[in-house]
């Protein structure tokens, strides 16, 4: 299947749409749900998403096969435009977050239920960008330890101190909320 | 495996052991298996995951249609991509490009058969008509003691 998906990628760089549109529909929804967890605004993720697969058809012969897979590729790229965008704007999380929260629950849903979903998304956001983007990319997305830490451009063991940290504060946040 | 590394997986990587790394997930399955002590570990960490799996992703409006859409492209491949759209899409365009060439061949076809037969235009005669009456005596009013 990875050989596939090579061949798939050289034919994209070579300007086969067919092929581009196979690697497309492959690896969106994955990369859609990594960077709508990882940005609290809807707008601002579906310009990331979008920008990260222009990049795939006009830089894929950056792509080495050899060194990584597509889809830790891609998440790289994810990656690297979420920080630009953070370190750009140098955002206030709690406003954006308010939006998240708006967006995720509809007025008809459970109040307990839209509580859970506040806290979470409140702890989410709160979290440093790196630790988010360890915890999302090992928890939701599937991607291997050594995955995660090539695309967070570190080693497993500080990947491995990044997530536990982030999940130390998350279950602290969480039980404060819970007691207030 | 030690206890130690195993509550050190657990606060990394929590407590689905799919997300174990895998050179260690088999080591660490067989701790959990035979220590009611990793047991009781584990049950104290499952709380946070099951709050994390309530942390949903949006749904997103991109699409791989406007994906393609929004791709850079040579103008000539813009140009045909314009002109035939997908099945069912803009079915006007296909219309208009094929009946360019009439319109231009009606537009050639006026101007050429006027010089084949003669026509002239209608303006150039209203002009030389005006500039005849201008030359003609009878156009000004007679004095009657000049003659």
């Amino acid at each position: 299947m990875e050989v596939d998906e090579a061949d798939l990628i050289k034919r994209s760089v070579a300007g086969d749409e067919s092929a581009y549109r196979r690697l497309l529909e492959k690896h969106l929804p994955s990369l859609s749900n990594y960077v709508m967890r990882m940005m609290a605004n809807t707008a601002e993720a579906d310009d990331i998403i979008q920008e990260t697969f222009i990049r795939l058809w006009t830089r894929g012969n950056k792509f080495n096969p050899e060194t990584a897979r597509l889809t830790t590729w891609l998440h790289n790229i994810a990656h690297n435009l979420c920080i630009d965008h953070f370190r750009k704007y140098n955002r206030l999380v709690g406003d954006s977050v308010e939006q998240l929260i708006a967006e995720a629950s509809g007025p008809e849903e459970d109040l307990i239920q839209h509580g859970l979903v506040e806290s979470i998304a409140h702890a989410m956001m709160s979290l440093p960008e790196r630790q988010r983007s360890a915890i999302i990319m090992c928890h939701y997305q599937g991607l291997s330890n050594k995955d995660a830490a090539i695309v967070l451009n570190t080693s497993v063991d500080a990947l491995e101190s990044l997530m536990a940290r982030g999940r130390k504060k998350l279950r602290k946040l969480l039980e404060s909320d819970n007691e207030n | 495996m030690k206890i130690d590394r195993f509550i050190r997986i657990l606060e990394a990587y929590g407590t689905d052991e799919d997300n174990w790394p895998e050179d260690e997930r088999h080591a660490a399955r067989q701790l959990l298996r035979s220590s009611d002590e990793c047991s009781a570990i584990l049950i104290s960490f499952s709380a946070l995951d099951d709050r994390l799996d309530e942390y949903l992703p949006r749904h997103s409006v991109v699409s791989s249609m406007s994906i393609l859409e929004s791709l850079p492209r040579p103008v000539i491949d813009r140009l045909i991509s314009w002109l035939i759209p997908g099945p069912g899409e803009n079915p006007w365009r296909p219309l208009m490009a094929g009946s360019l060439p009439l319109v231009l061949g009606i537009i050639i076809g006026a101007s050429t058969l006027g010089e084949l037969f003669g026509f002239e235009d209608s303006a150039d005669n209203w002009e030389d008509e005006i500039y005849l009456l201008a030359l003609d005596d009878s156009a000004y009013p007679v004095n009657p003691s000049n003659e």
